[in-house]
């Protein structure tokens, strides 16, 4: 499993796909930053989880980088040479998660570095409190492991890469669409109980599908990041995360476990 | 005699069609095991089973002795090597950063050895370029230099000349012949093409319709096969008295040409012939005998 951990972190950072995701996830905040100073009329505050505006857009990068990243082995067949050098396929499925998703980290982090070396010189020191930005970082990462299973999974069924790129990228927009939906409606709905005085269940019931899907989806998710402040009911969205990412994981190995490979 | 690879009644089928029907083979260990069919016969589907790309659908095989069902058989997997179809090497790297890459997966303490891996296939002078600029003789060998890290035993190459230029087909050729004969090494070669396979193997196993049809030693193949020199000379006539008196077979095909099947002394011949006022003009050693023996073998046709 370390081999494989090596020789999979040394391609990472050889990988272009890689190299353009993290760039990608680096210029959203910096964008955010000097959008906000340009925009004369807003107050000169923290903009505190600047640094997060990658998100709305990381669904789309981690499809296109793990499709490219797990897809390239099968079409330069380079994953006959892990398998004819002995390597157990759980192993190598692992490995392969272990990787796409430190680079899935290593994107936010560069987000974070990146927007706030913009963001506290030209507003100042965030204000939001550690355990907001951590429980929020937490959440993105388990989002991020969800994303991840779920394309590597859909590279597992599908070799071909283009092909897996394209369904990769048609199942996180239908997530994106789905998430973004649920999350506006329940929206409206809190809102309107909020109006009529009446409690937020009597409108969306816990555990109903809405109020499952609201928590589940890390499309919905991002939404409740992006509005900022310590999201709510933080371990239940993490709980869900990490129960997707585990069956999805569990499901692709199983797949890989009895592949014919070309 | 002692077996690298040893397959019983192997099966591998996919949806509604069988690959490999109880395939049997026996690989000596120091051989060049030439392994023939046509295009479909089931050699690749093989090759993928015994290098764990797939699994058989029933029946085992035996890589130094160790079952494919033996949780021991990814260590005995480590001793050997392959090149599948085509070279498992990542485009947007060196030849020199895809050896590195190879030792990392095989978990090599350190990069010693790569140099000469890249000299041994002949791409030490590739530098910085890319392995997307390589031609496809270039890219083969380098796929045989991954597929030698880790100093295996055995190596097995699918189709290791398919689309190469004869320049190409010979660097493939004499290097594996060096591995071979200098490193020992165990080499199980796919093709169709016989002439090139008659060139290199000791053994040979011949599949048909995902069986195998025949084993034997390049000895017994000889033997089989009747090795025949095609003679053009100024009088038939003449040359069939000396063959005669030689006591070997022959056949006149017409008034200047002769098939004979026998290996000759050419220059005793062409001095009795010479003694009897018969020039030789042209003899040349005919290879088609090879795939004769193969058509008897499969059937002529395609299926």
């Amino acid at each position: 499993m370390i081999n494989l951990l090596s020789a999979g972190f040394s391609r990472l950072f050889r990988n272009m796909a890689f190299r353009i995701g993290t760039g990608i996830m680096m210029f959203l905040p910096v964008m955010a930053v000097l959008l906000n100073n340009a925009d004369k009329t807003n107050p000169r505050e923290p903009l505190d989880g600047v640094y997060n505006a990658g998100v709305c857009v990381v669904w789309l990068i981690i499809a296109s980088f793990v499709s490219i990243f797990v897809g390239q082995d099968y079409n330069e067949k380079t994953m006959h040479n892990r398998l004819i050098a002995g390597h157990s396929r759980v192993s190598i499925y692992l490995a392969d998660l272990i990787v796409t998703l430190t680079g899935a980290v290593i994107m936010q982090a560069a987000a974070i570095i990146a927007g706030s070396a913009v963001a506290i010189p030209l507003f100042g020191m965030y204000t939001e409190p550690v355990s907001t930005v951590i429980v929020t970082q937490l959440l993105i990462v388990c989002g991020m492991a969800v994303y991840t299973a779920l394309v590597l999974f859909i590279c597992t069924v599908v070799t071909t890469k283009s092909y897996a790129q394209g369904i990769s990228m048609v199942v996180v927009l239908a997530m994106f669409i789905a998430g973004n939906s649920v999350y506006d409606n329940v929206q409206k709905l809190r809102e309107k109980a909020a109006q009529e005085n009446i409690p937020v269940t009597q409108l969306i019931p816990e555990n109903s599908v809405k109020d499952t899907m609201y928590y589940a989806l890390p499309t919905s998710q991002a939404d409740v990041i992006l509005r900022g402040g310590l999201p709510e009911k933080a371990g239940k969205m993490i709980a869900f995360d990490l129960a997707s990412a585990a069956l999805l994981t569990a499901a692709g190995m199983l797949v890989f476990r009895r592949k014919d490979i070309k | 005699m002692e077996f690298v690879l040893r397959t019983n009644d192997l099966v591998k089928k996919y949806r509604g069609f069988t690959a490999l029907n109880g395939l049997t083979m026996n690989i000596p260990k120091g051989s060049i095991y030439g392994f023939v069919g046509r295009n479909g016969a089931g050699k690749t589907t093989l090759i993928r089973l015994i290098t764990g790309l797939q699994l058989p659908t029933s029946g085992s095989f035996e890589i130094y002795g160790v079952k494919n069902t033996d949780k021991a058989i990814n260590d005995s997997r480590k001793r050997m090597g392959a090149v599948v179809e085509t070279p498992a090497v990542y485009q947007d790297l060196t030849a020199k950063e895809n050896l590195k890459m190879q030792y990392r997966v095989l978990g090599l303490p350190d990069f010693k050895g790569i140099d000469e891996l890249l000299e041994l296939v002949g791409l030490s002078d590739t530098g910085r370029k890319k392995v997307k600029n390589f031609s496809l003789g270039m890219k083969q060998r380098l796929g045989i230099a991954v597929a030698l890290c880790g100093s295996p035993d055995f190596i097995v190459l699918d189709e290791p000349v398919n689309g190469l230029d004869p320049q190409g087909i010979i660097d493939i050729r004499e290097l594996i012949l060096k591995l071979n004969h200098e490193k020992n090494i165990t080499i199980l070669i796919s093709s169709h093409i016989l002439e090139e396979l008659s060139k290199l193997a000791t053994h040979y196993g011949f599949i048909d319709g995902g069986k195998m049809i025949r084993e034997m030693s390049a000895e017994e193949l000889e033997k089989a096969c009747c090795k025949s020199v095609r003679m053009t000379v100024t009088d038939t006539g003449v040359l069939s008295r000396v063959l005669d008196e030689m006591g070997v077979d022959y056949k006149i095909l017409d008034s200047s040409t002769a098939d004979v099947f026998a290996k000759l002394n050419f220059t005793q011949t062409a001095l009795k012939l010479s003694e009897q006022g018969c020039d030789v003009i042209t003899m040349e050693e005919k290879d088609e005998s090879l795939e004769s023996f193969y058509i008897s073998l499969v059937g002529g046709g395609e299926k």
